[in-house]
């Protein structure tokens, strides 16, 4: 079966600054990956390679078997990938349906559009706020609201970029829920970047790790957690010597 | 909504009354005329402007393409104005697609300066190529009587309603954008292009609609004052003061984005400059626009929402 993301080689350089060097890997259709790592480790630049918005220097990015590198981000979202905003990045102004709104644009006339919005709207939880500002939302309500915008664009992958940060243990069982749900009522493929340990190893299925813009694990929670590489990413390399 | 739509109406019927009881060849029609004019300017820079937020200071170009095409084509060819009208709003649009495919990609002043100066290349064109402009001298719109056919007429009067026509045209159309598909796309590119790129929306062919749709009504606005004018010259009607800067200036007094803004910005702006030309102009020299300059600022400071949300402060707190 050929994977729904294919990954290989991709590098991205800044400057002389190597963000991203030769990550290969693939993402099967309904698999929920999780992707970890330090700070500046290089996982908000991969989900910006993949979604378009950061041009590869290298690599290959092939997506429901065709090349997206070089495609601008919205090509990329009508294929069906595409992603969250770290901290949000909702339309200020605006209420939070019209948001979700434009996500439906690209595929229905803007009355279509209004029904799709509330539908996923509803698969968040946040059908009851959708007349609300945007400005007006808490940080948590707006962080699915962005899920609920990359919903609308009918994606087959939501690459979702710390959607949990800042939740209460109650808010962040719920949010897990409704993602599963996702994956399992809707069929939708998700990529997970989140620092809360707990959330990633209970949703995940795969988890890559990336350290210093290098993939440096590739496996089940149990197998990550336990690679002696991972725990020197985090911990410092004298814990992983024993 | 539904409010603005209300003042347009009460507007253009006041417009049309005043047209027809006062004297149609009197200073007040020939001040309405001119507010209309002025406000239709400012609703196709406000679809740039207020939808977009991308701040032309260039759309004397689009301005003078249409006073130009219109004029030319009558003087030659003894083509309608109407027809002329269309020619220079067609020339305009694909003119305002090609500079807006190197410029839309700058931010803020980049964006303002760029068009600034392709605005100023197109006064110095017109100036330099007199072979089809008439170069500096400038060209008369040639007078063959009052005529509804070649839109051309001795007093101020019939123009009250083609110039209303215009108005509620510009508005309709900039209503439509900016509640349809084509408005939330624009806001959502002004507010985050990359957000809005995540969700799909191709931002580069958004803007370069808008612009182009601004573009050509702009044009439509310099045939008309060409037709009122009967006169034009390159430092006319590609001016960048009187008319780039004042289309933005009529948007963002009345309200940037705002349906209403540009007539509260034309009402206002046009009265001020009749009232100072009137009693200072013969004062040192200076004087008027000194005025008119700080009015301008104080009026920016107190509502810098615009004129338009004067009469809204009260209810809009809610919403």
């Amino acid at each position: 079966m050929t994977a729904l993301l294919d990954v290989a080689g991709v590098t991205v350089r800044f400057g002389g600054l190597t963000a991203l060097s030769d990550v290969t890997f693939n993402v099967q259709s309904g698999e929920i990956v999780g992707l970890i790592g330090p700070n500046g480790a290089g996982k908000t630049t991969l989900f910006n390679s993949l979604a378009g918005l950061t041009r590869p220097t290298e690599g290959r990015i092939v997506f429901g078997g065709a090349q997206m590198k070089g495609l601008r981000p919205h090509r990329i979202a009508r294929h069906g990938m595409t992603k969250t905003f770290q901290n949000t990045a909702l339309f200020p102004g605006m209420s939070l349906r019209d948001n979700v709104v434009i996500g439906a644009l690209c595929r229905a006339s803007l009355k279509d559009a209004r029904g799709i919005a509330d539908e996923c709207l509803a698969k968040v939880g946040l059908l009851k706020d959708a007349d609300s500002d945007v400005d007006d939302l808490t940080f948590p309500q707006k962080a699915l609201g962005e899920v609920a915008r990359a919903l609308a664009t009918g994606p087959k992958l939501v690459l979702l970029d710390e959607v949990m940060a800042a939740l209460t243990p109650t808010e962040m069982t719920a949010i897990m829920a409704s993602l599963r749900a996702l994956r399992d009522r809707d069929g939708i493929t998700l990529m997970i970047v989140e620092h809360h340990m707990r959330a990633i190893m209970e949703l995940s299925e795969r988890i890559l790790v990336l350290n210093f813009g290098k993939l440096i694990a590739n496996g089940t929670p149990q197998q990550v957690s336990a690679d002696p590489q991972v725990i020197a990413a985090y911990l410092g390399s004298s814990h992983a010597a024993h | 909504m539904t409010r603005s739509l209300i003042i347009i109406a009460v507007v253009a019927a006041l417009a049309l009354v005043a047209g027809a009881m006062l004297d149609p060849r009197g200073y007040v029609v020939r001040v309405v005329c001119l507010m209309l004019l002025a406000a239709s300017l400012g609703q196709c820079w406000n679809i740039v402007g207020g939808l977009a937020n991308q701040i032309s200071l260039g759309h004397a170009a689009f301005f003078g393409i249409g006073a130009y095409t219109s004029t030319i084509l009558q003087l030659r060819y003894g083509i309608s104005p109407w027809f002329g009208m269309l020619a220079g709003a067609a020339i305009a649009g694909v003119v305002g697609l090609l500079i807006s495919i190197p410029t839309m990609r700058l931010k803020g002043s980049y964006f303002a300066l760029a068009t600034l100066a392709f605005g100023e290349a197109c006064r110095i064109f017109a100036t330099a190529a007199t072979g089809l402009t008439g170069g500096p001298q400038g060209v008369s719109v040639p007078f063959l009587g009052n005529s509804w056919t070649m839109m051309q007429f001795r007093g101020a009067g019939p123009y009250v309603p083609i110039l209303v026509g215009l108005f509620v045209l510009v508005s309709v159309v900039f209503a439509i954008l900016s509640h349809g598909r084509l408005g939330y796309l624009l806001r959502a590119t002004r507010e985050s292009e990359d957000a809005a790129e995540a969700a799909g929306v191709n931002t580069l062919g958004v803007k370069l609609t808008g612009s182009a749709i601004s573009a050509a009504l702009t044009a439509i606005v310099g045939t008309m004052f060409a037709q009122f004018n009967f006169f034009i010259d390159p430092d006319i009607v590609f001016n960048p003061t009187s008319i780039s800067i004042r289309a933005a200036l009529i948007a963002i007094v009345g309200g940037v984005g705002v349906l209403t803004g540009p007539i509260f910005g034309a009402v206002v702006i046009v009265t001020m400059e009749e009232v100072l030309s009137a009693y200072l102009s013969n004062q040192a020299a200076g004087i008027a626009p000194l005025i008119f300059g700080m009015m301008l600022i104080a009026i920016v400071l107190w509502k810098p929402a615009g004129l338009s949300a004067i009469s809204f402060s009260m209810r809009r707190m809610p919403s």
